[in-house]
């Protein structure tokens, strides 16, 4: 890989039909850091690699770019494999863990920085660093050090600098992580904006899973270096193909197969059933229809959120079960009180144990 | 400070006071001709072309010998940043192992290479790259080589410290973003390392004014550098003025760089870090 053609090959690419890691592993030593992983990034989808610290996602990730050579497997540009081509040539765009903004650059120098690599000429430079500013609403800090900036602001330059030389894929670790939970929200809109306006390839690394859920197209859940399940925020949500799934997404309860359903018990299942399905009513409500299970339990804590409300009932059984009421219709609850919980069956979904 | 934690100091700091700071007024005190105050031997410092001559041979030198150290463990120190941890350890072994010979050894060593009829020079004749031995030592070069040889692992270690303070996530940064190593070397690296380089450069230099040993053994008595010159003036010439006041001259100078360095790396650090 060391002549200028596959350079300028790579450069030219500007679209792809896929990405595809396929079977890739790395190991440091006997440590498994990514395992078997085989799972495609469609162009044009927002794909979130969702897990646990430890999990591998930035390992994963930094394989992608190009930084880490997978110990096995190959990553594929539709029918090119790039396993062992340098980041360099790739034509990728990385957003770090902590941004990596040049200290010694202006936020105008950051950003022209890919462009000046590429010898495009400095009219257009300018031109096209200025318009990507605007885009970012960064425009005012052009001449700005990168330590001059508040760390949302830092983040859209690392956002910029990435997106101006129209990379093919964009790589974003943690890029939201370090920030306050209330810019992190309007960060998140605007990374969403931005991917529906200029329709690129994102994959964000992430192990916030509100974050996962509200940007992603589809999500990739990891753990421990393997994949636990692939799919869109509700596919998820509400069919998880494991217990590690379920209890790392949203709040959950999982109930034995018997009192789920009434009827016998499976011991290799569990239902699960999510605190926002179960209906809470005063401890004499009769039972609706074909389909609602319904139990006696008694309140232990509740939670008040606002708009809504986090009711903890122990069942006779001794099970604790999350319910969340919406605060429009509630019935009274305190703690203590008998009630009545109910869920209809069409809502539980069965994992393997 | 609370008396007890004076008490734990107190030993260094009689120390210092009897083995450093009294030589030192004494030292003053004789360039001064204490009681007196008469600045004659640094007048015939200044007038004298001896001195002259004897400086402007060690700024040369001295100047000659930071360059190349810089420039030479730059490119260890460069290596060493980026070297697996394994060949890190080989490597860092390899550059302190100058420092725990002798400097007089080292000189006889380089005295032996070096020398008309040395492993060099006979190298050199049995390939045939040259008819008659090169002039290598006592002379300047001889001096330079050992000097440059003595200071690469101080030089070394104070950019391999700086050096690691350069977030290696901003040279992945500059490669995902199309760098080449050049690139990425020149344009983010280099000017990153500028303070680093400012540090070994001012370290080098004051060390290099410094040097005794070694010129005296490997320059043979034909380049004699300002330090040499005043252990002839103190043991030998019995000039303890003039001896004296090149000592004052040269210390003034090693504290005036070392704080214009300082003030130049703060100067720099507000501005970009
Ligand atoms: N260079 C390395 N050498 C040895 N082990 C490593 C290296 N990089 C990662 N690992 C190990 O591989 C595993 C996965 O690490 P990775 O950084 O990919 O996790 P992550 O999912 O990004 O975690 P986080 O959310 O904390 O960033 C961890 O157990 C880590 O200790
Ligand atoms: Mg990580």
């Amino acid at each position: 890989m060391n002549d200028m053609k596959t350079r300028g090959k790579f450069l030219d690419m500007d679209t792809f039909e896929a990405v595809r890691i396929d079977n890739v592993s790395k190991y440091y030593g006997a440590v498994a850091a990514v395992k078997d992983v085989d799972c495609t990034v469609q162009s044009g989808e927002f794909l979130t690699l969702l897990g646990p610290s430890g999990s591998g996602k930035t390992t994963l990730l930094m394989m992608l770019a190009g930084f880490t050579t997978p110990s096995e497997g190959q990553i594929w540009v539709d029918t090119k494999d790039i396993t062992h081509v340098p980041p360099e040539q790739r034509n990728f765009g990385v957003v770090f863990q902590g941004y990596a903004l040049f200290p010694h650059m202006t936020v105008f120098d950051n950003v022209a920085y890919p462009l000046r690599l590429r010898k495009m000429p400095a009219r257009q430079i300018r031109q096209k660093v200025e318009q990507i500013l605007s885009l970012v609403r960064l425009d005012a800090y052009a001449d700005r050090h990168p330590r001059q900036l508040s760390g949302g602001q830092q983040q859209r330059t690392a956002l910029a600098r990435t997106l101006v030389y129209d990379p093919i894929l964009i790589l974003l670790d943690e890029s939201l992580g370090a920030l306050d939970k209330q810019l992190r929200g309007e960060l998140q809109q605007e990374l969403k904006a931005l991917h529906r306006q200029l329709g690129r390839t994102f994959v964000n690394v992430t192990h916030d899973q509100q974050e996962a859920l509200d940007m992603s197209d589809r999500i990739v859940v990891m753990n421990e270096g393997g994949v636990e399940q692939i799919g869109t925020p509700r596919e998820l949500y509400e069919r998880p193909n494991s217990r590690f799934v379920v209890e790392f997404l949203g709040d959950s309860n999982l109930l034995p197969t018997s009192l789920a359903f009434g009827g016998t018990d499976d011991p290799s299942r569990s239902a699960l059933i999510r605190p926002e399905a179960i209906s809470i009513g005063a401890s004499d409500t009769k039972p609706t229809g074909e389909d609602q299970m319904m139990v006696r339990a008694t309140v232990r804590s509740t939670s008040y959120f606002g708009s809504d409300q986090l009711v903890e009932v122990a069942l006779d059984s001794g099970l604790t079960l999350r319910v969340r009421v919406n605060s429009a219709h509630a019935i009274p609850i305190e703690e203590g009180g008998s009630v009545s919980i109910s869920w209809e069956r069409r809502n539980l979904h069965l994992v393997d144990n | 400070m609370t008396r007890s934690q004076f008490a734990y100091i107190l030993p260094v700091l009689l120390f210092l006071v009897l083995l450093y700071f009294l030589p030192m007024f004494k030292i003053v005190g004789i360039s001064l001709e204490f009681p007196d105050f008469d600045l004659k031997h640094y007048v015939k410092l200044y007038e004298s072309n001896a001195v002259r001559r004897i400086a402007w041979t060690t700024f040369v030198i001295c100047t000659a010998t930071t360059i190349i150290t810089v420039f030479l463990s730059y490119i260890l120190a460069y290596d060493l940043r980026f070297a697996s941890p394994g060949r890190q350890k080989f490597m860092f072994m390899l550059v302190l192992l100058p420092l725990w010979t002798s400097a007089l050894i080292r000189c006889v060593a380089w005295l032996i290479l070096l020398r008309q009829n040395g492993l060099v020079n006979e190298a050199l004749m049995f390939v045939g790259a040259i008819d008659t031995p090169l002039e290598l030592v006592r002379n300047k070069i001889g001096v330079i080589v050992g000097m440059v040889h003595f200071l690469v692992p101080f030089a070394v270690l104070t950019l391999y410290a700086s050096f690691r303070d350069i977030d290696e996530r901003l040279m992945q940064a500059s490669r995902s973003l199309g760098g080449r190593r050049i690139d990425t070397l020149s344009k983010v690296f280099l000017p990153l390392s500028a303070t680093g380089v400012l540090q070994a450069v001012t370290l080098t230099f004051v060390f290099s004014l410094g040097f005794y040993v070694t010129p005296a053994l490997l320059g043979g008595g034909r380049t004699v550098m300002l330090s040499e010159y005043v252990s002839v003036s103190v043991l030998q010439t019995l000039r303890w003025g003039l001896g004296t006041a090149i000592c004052i001259v040269l210390a003034v100078l090693c504290i005036g760089l070392v704080l214009l360095s300082q003030r130049a790396i703060k100067r720099w650090n507000g501005a970009v870090a």
